[in-house]
């Protein structure tokens, strides 16, 4: 019998080993600790509805976007550091853009969340561990929200997403389809944000997931039918630019100091809108 | 109304649907004479997986990108050889989803004492998702365990979906099922669990597990009934899971 328990609790050590790690939230395979995208999604539009909505002005009709995503900064923050100050020089930026997973641990969270004050973020997977939402939630608010770019004789609209739980969930997809339904029309662009990647063309983050088959499906169509240009993604830590529908998909590399090569994206919004990588 | 208009009125339409009549009676006489001279499952030896069997399947479910749905599925395995069988189904769902599938298994039983059943399954499945204006084919290869109380299964798949302008290959994703059951297969009614990334028609990519309880209950050697019903959480992998998806379905089976 005590051999068995042994065996037993030999079986379940590295369980209780990974329980321990202050890195990846194992528990979370069985339920999110920062709940549901549901709840999250009504907790960010009550913070939209409590907050002034977020508009910014560009004085030309053409501007710059810095994206940037997955810095998972742990002990260091380099990469952040740098896409921050590349964007602060430009004077044709509108803003940098930050798709999640911000921290690895999130020892360093106040100092980063600082750092990305002025910026517009969304949560990541990593952004979940550990009930992280609630801090998340005390920086930055929301993580489901619009941005409308106001130029001289155009407005584009920028969606940001909350897809950490792999899923919209159905109040978020119902959200984002009445947005595009009724505003789409009124906009010279819209792009749409997410952290967590559509498509699953290879398998460079082995067993990470991304959304099921249905939504995936679902989107497209969603993101076709209203004309949605680019879709924004990170997660995977890839490289990779798909057009599926019309519609073109980047994925962004991980902006995260030991990550090689590091980079970020950098949008030029025009007439039309054309992109480039940038190397960190 | 007289006996004669009501005459009138059935010959008129015996002629009007007899081609109708006709194959219904054709398909349901090509049913029932193989079940009723082929030799039942019970009588097998060796554990294998039920083979001859037609299945309609009655499914309601919910995600969070359909909503409410429900699936009505005919699936059939028939055996060329002992050891060759060809797979196939049809389903129509009301989320505006219509699928088949076709493949073809081998067993290669194993012949000391009832050590069960290798076998290796290779299927194809295309799926209109009218709601989505896509289209996707699935194919399958699979290799297999089957004893008595265990049904153990690991492969590959490649995805490639699709709409007029052209489309996406996903060209690898692994395939898992296992499967535990109370008893042995030909015991009167059954229960058990199963986790897997694949059911007849969807394969979903492999860190979407769907968790299910199965349930049989077999009326006869040549009849049984199904029930089954899963749950499918999103974010598994990603360590921030949530409920995605769940269903439930009830069916028969027919065996010959």
């Amino acid at each position: 019998m005590v051999k068995r328990v042994y065996i037993l609790l030999l079986a379940l050590s590295p369980i209780i080993f990974a329980t321990g790690c202050n890195e990846l939230d194992f528990p979370g395979m069985i339920y999110s600790s920062s709940g549901s995208v549901e709840s999250r999604f009504a907790e960010s539009i009550s913070w939209n509805l409590s907050h002034e909505s977020k508009i910014k002005v560009s004085p030309s009709d053409t501007y710059t976007m810095y994206v940037g995503t997955d810095c998972h900064v742990d002990k260091t923050y380099n990469n952040l550091s740098r896409f921050l100050e590349e964007e602060k020089n430009d004077p044709t930026s509108i803003g940098s853009f930050m798709l999640g997973d911000l921290g690895q641990t999130y020892d360093l969270f106040p100092v980063i969340a600082e750092m990305l004050a002025d910026s517009y973020v969304i949560v990541g997977n990593h952004d979940m561990y550990f009930n992280r939402w609630e801090e998340f939630r005390q920086y930055f608010g929301t993580s489901t929200y619009c941005i409308t770019v106001i130029t001289p004789k155009y407005q584009d609209l920028i969606i940001m997403l909350d897809s950490a739980n792999g899923t919209l969930g159905s109040s978020q997809m119902k959200w984002l389809r009445n947005i595009l339904l009724q505003s789409r029309a009124a906009y010279r662009h819209c792009i749409v944000c997410t952290h967590v990647n559509l498509f699953k063309t290879d398998n460079s983050q082995q067993f990470t997931g991304n959304m099921p088959i249905a939504e995936t499906f679902e989107l497209c169509a969603l993101f076709d039918q209203y004309d949605v240009e680019i879709c924004l993604q990170g997660h995977d830590h890839y490289r990779e630019e798909l057009i599926f529908k019309g519609v073109e998909y980047i994925d962004i590399e991980s902006m995260e100091d030991a990550s090689a090569p590091p980079a970020y994206l950098l949008l030029t919004v025009g007439s039309d809108i054309t992109h480039k990588f940038q190397s960190l | 109304m007289t006996d004669h208009s009501i005459k009138h009125i059935f010959f008129h339409e015996l002629h009007e649907h007899k081609h109708r009549i006709v194959l219904t009676v054709s398909v349901i006489c090509g049913l029932i004479i193989p079940i009723s001279t082929a030799k039942p499952l019970s009588a097998q030896t060796i554990p294998t997986l039920d083979h001859n069997f037609i299945r309609p399947n009655l499914e309601y479910g919910y995600n969070h990108t359909w909503g409410n749905y429900t699936d009505i599925t005919l699936t059939t395995d028939w055996s060329l050889s002992q050891k060759m069988h060809i797979t196939g189904g049809l389903s129509s769902s009301t989320a505006d989803i219509h699928a088949f599938y076709a493949g073809i298994r081998y067993d290669i039983p194993l012949h000391f004492g009832d050590a069960g059943t290798l076998y290796i399954d290779n299927r194809y499945l295309l799926r209109c998702v009218v709601r989505n204006d896509i289209w996707d084919a699935t194919g399958t290869l699979s290799a297999g365990y089957f004893h008595h109380h265990l049904r153990a299964e690991a492969g590959i798949s490649t995805l490639y979906f699709f709409d007029s302008n052209g489309g996406i290959w996903e060209p690898l994703g692994f395939i898992y099922l296992l499967e535990g059951m109370i008893f042995k297969n030909s015991h009167k009614w059954n229960a058990g669990a199963r986790i897997s990334n694949i059911r007849p028609f969807a394969v979903e990519r492999f860190y979407f597990p769907t968790f299910s309880l199965l349930g049989q209950y077999r009326i006869s050697d040549r009849l049984a009934i199904t029930a089954e019903g899963g749950v499918e959480p999103s974010g598994i992998f990603n360590m921030a899971a949530q409920f995605y998806s769940g269903y439930i379905n009830l069916g028969l089976k027919f065996l010959w």
